[in-house]
C-alpha cells in the first residue's frame, strides 16, 4: 500500500473509533437506590421491611460479550466473573482496546452447562464457597445481613440463590445498552424479600428463581 | 517460524504420553459401555492418581481430623461400609444414608442415593461439608493442605506448580476413584469363557436374568436409574430420596439403583442398610415389598422363588465378588507416602 495512503486510512480509523470508542472497562457496584453499599455493614430502610442491615453481597457475571447492532463482537474468555463487595479491584470487566459496541449482554449467575462441568477453576473454583455440595450446582448470588423482621437466630437473613434445572433454572440473561458503570440495585429485592416468613433460602426452587428474576432486572448501566 | 512447529510437536507429545499414561491407569473392561466421565477435562497421569489416593485416605478432611473417605469406604468391603447400616460422621453423629461400594464411577453418571451429585470431580464436596460426617469446608481443608509438609510436593508434582486449589484437589480425588474398576470377579471371567459356572451358579444366572436384570443390568448390574422397590418408609428416619433433589412428588421414595457387584462384601443393603443379609433381601423382592401407585413397574408383577431358587440366586450374586478388586494394593493405603518405607 502506497505509504500515504495508508496514513490516511489510519487516520480516518482513528477518526471514526474516536466517535465510537467506548470504555475499555465497566466497574461494577452494589447499590440499594442511591445508596451504595460498600464492604462494611451498610443500613438500607426499606417501605416493605424496615431497617435491613447488608453484610455480604456475591454474585456472578456469566458469559459477558458485547454487542454492536446485535451482532457479538466481543465474548469474553473468563466464563465467569465473581463479583464480591468486599473485593471491590475485583468488581470490574475489562475488554480489548479499540472495540465499539453499543450493548453489554450478560448472564446472572450461571448457565446449565457450567453446573454440570465438574470442577472449574478461577472464579469457579468451588473453593470460593458458591457452589452447593449437597447438591451439585454453583449459586447465583448469595446476599446476607440482618433485620428484626427475621426470627432467626441474630436475626440473621440469608438468601443463597442459585438452581440450573428445569422448572427452577434460575440464571437469567441481560442485556443493558454501554456505559461505565455498571450497577446492580438492591432496592426491589430488598422490598420483594419475605423475611419474617423466609429468613433464608438455601435450596433450588420458586423462590429463588422469584428473586432471580428480581435481581436480573435490577441492574442498570450508567454512562 | 520455525519455533512453532517444535512447540506443536511438544505439544502433541505431552499429550500423546498422557493419553498413554491415562490408558494404563484406566483400562475399561471388555464388554463394558462407553465412559460417561470426562476424563479429556481431567487426563490421568500416575501422580494425580496418588495425589488422588492420599487424600482419600487422608483424615484431614473432616473438621477435627478424625475421619477419611476410607472411613466409611473401606477398600476390604470393596469400598462400602461393611456392618454399618448409616454413615458415620465426626463426634459419633450418624449420618442419613448408607454409605455405599465404589468402583466403575467413571460409568457412573449421578452420584449418591438420590443422584444430587452430577459429577464424580464435585462428589468429595458433600461428604467434607455434610454435618454429620465430616463437617468441614473446602477452603479449611485447602489451607490445611497448604500447610502440610507433604502435599505442595505432591500438588507439584501431579499439577506442575505447588498451587492447592479446590479444583485441583477434587480433580485429583476423582482421578483415584476412576482407576477403581472391578470387573475381576467369577462372573465376568465365566463371561469371557475362562470358567464354567457350577449348574447352581447358571441357574441363578438363568433367575436373575428373568427376574433382576431390568433393573441391575450387565455388565455394571445397575442402569443407573431411580426406583421405588418397594421399602416401607421409615417412619423414625424420614427421607423422600430423589424427591429432595428434584422436588418432583413422582420422585418421592425413589432411590437409585445400586450395583450389585461386589454384593457379598458391601452389606447391609438398601439405603438405609435395613438388611443385614441377602436373604433378608431376597425375601424381601419375593414377598416383602410394600405395594403402592409408585412402585416401580419391574415390581409390579410378583417374583415367587422357591427355596431352592432363592439358594441359587444368592449363588449367582456371590459370583459377583471381586476379590483381586478388594484386596488390590494399588487402591489400598498409602502407607509408603504417608509413613516412608514399605
Amino acid at each position: 500500500m502506497i505509504p500515504g495512503l495508508r496514513s490516511v486510512v489510519l487516520v480516518l480509523i482513528a477518526g471514526l473509533s474516536c466517535v465510537r470508542l467506548q470504555a475499555q472497562s465497566i466497574r461494577i457496584t452494589v447499590r440499594a437506590g442511591d445508596k451504595e453499599l460498600l464492604s462494611d455493614s451498610t443500613e438500607v430502610n426499606t417501605r416493605v421491611n424496615g431497617h435491613i442491615t447488608i453484610r455480604s453481597v456475591r454474585f456472578y457475571l456469566s458469559d459477558v460479550r458485547l454487542v454492536r447492532s446485535g451482532a457479538v463482537v466481543w465474548r469474553d474468555s473468563q466464563p465467569a466473573h465473581l463479583i464480591d463487595l468486599r473485593d471491590p479491584a475485583h468488581a470490574v470487566l475489562s475488554f480489548p482496546e479499540g472495540l465499539s459496541y453499543d450493548s453489554l449482554y450478560f448472564r446472572f449467575g450461571t448457565d446449565s452447562l457450567l453446573n454440570v462441568s465438574g470442577a472449574l477453576g478461577g472464579d469457579l473454583d468451588p473453593a470460593h464457597g458458591m457452589y452447593w455440595a449437597w447438591n451439585s450446582g454453583y449459586i447465583h448470588c448469595k446476599i446476607e445481613g440482618a433485620t428484626e423482621r427475621s426470627n432467626a437466630p441474630h436475626h440473621a437473613i440469608e438468601y443463597h440463590l442459585g438452581g440450573y434445572l428445569p422448572p427452577h433454572a434460575s440464571s437469567r440473561e441481560v442485556r443493558l445498552p454501554a456505559g461505565n458503570e455498571l450497577v446492580l440495585d438492591l432496592a426491589e429485592f430488598l422490598e420483594a424479600i419475605k423475611p419474617a416468613e423466609q429468613p433464608a433460602v438455601n435450596t433450588p426452587g420458586l423462590e429463588a428463581v422469584r428473586l432471580c428474576e428480581v435481581l436480573a432486572r435490577s441492574f442498570r448501566m450508567l454512562p | 517460524m520455525k519455533r512453532i512447529p517444535i512447540v506443536l510437536l511438544v505439544a502433541v507429545f505431552c499429550s500423546l504420553l498422557a493419553w498413554n499414561s491415562s490408558q494404563e491407569l484406566f483400562k475399561p473392561p471388555p464388554g463394558f459401555p462407553p465412559v460417561v466421565y470426562s476424563f479429556e477435562t481431567n487426563p490421568l497421569t500416575e501422580a494425580k492418581v496418588q495425589l488422588g489416593r492420599a487424600l482419600f485416605y487422608d483424615p484431614l478432611l473432616s473438621r477435627d481430623s478424625t475421619i477419611s473417605c476410607e472411613s466409611c469406604h473401606s477398600p476390604y468391603s470393596a469400598f462400602a461400609h461393611t456392618d454399618h447400616a448409616r454413615s458415620h460422621g465426626i463426634e459419633n453423629r450418624i449420618g442419613l444414608r448408607n454409605a455405599p461400594a465404589l468402583f466403575n464411577l467413571a460409568w457412573q453418571p449421578e452420584f449418591m442415593w438420590d443422584g444430587a451429585i452430577n459429577h464424580l470431580d464435585v462428589q468429595a464436596l458433600a461428604p467434607i461439608a455434610q454435618h454429620d460426617e465430616m463437617d468441614n469446608t473446602l477452603d479449611a481443608v485447602l489451607l490445611r493442605l497448604r500447610r502440610s509438609r507433604l502435599y505442595p510436593e505432591l500438588f507439584r508434582t501431579a499439577w506442575g506448580d505447588t498451587a492447592i486449589t479446590g479444583q485441583r484437589f477434587l480433580k485429583a480425588i476423582a482421578a483415584f476413584m476412576t482407576t477403581l474398576v472391578s470387573a475381576e470377579a467369577r462372573y465376568d471371567k465365566m463371561r469371557r469363557g475362562e470358567l464354567a459356572f457350577t449348574p447352581q451358579e447358571e441357574n441363578g444366572y438363568r433367575l436373575f436374568r428373568q427376574h433382576c436384570n431390568a433393573c441391575h443390568r450387565e455388565p455394571l448390574f445397575t442402569n443407573y436409574a431411580f426406583a421405588n422397590n418397594g421399602l416401607p418408609p421409615d417412619t423414625l428416619v424420614p427421607d423422600a430420596g430423589r424427591y429432595r433433589v428434584t422436588r418432583v412428588s413422582a420422585d418421592s421414595l425413589q432411590f437409585k439403583v445400586p450395583s450389585l457387584r461386589n454384593v457379598e462384601y458391601s452389606y447391609p443393603y438398601m439405603h438405609d442398610g435395613r438388611f443385614r443379609t441377602l436373604t433378608e433381601v431376597i425375601r424381601h423382592y419375593t414377598g416383602g415389598l410394600q405395594a403402592g401407585p409408585r412402585l416401580s413397574a419391574e415390581l409390579r408383577k410378583p417374583i415367587t422363588l422357591s427355596p431352592e431358587e432363592k439358594v441359587d440366586l444368592q449363588a449367582f450374586l456371590l459370583t459377583l465378588s471381586d476379590s483381586a478388586f478388594v484386596f488390590n494394593r494399588a487402591h489400598a493405603f498409602p502407607r509408603e507416602l504417608f509413613f516412608g518405607g514399605k
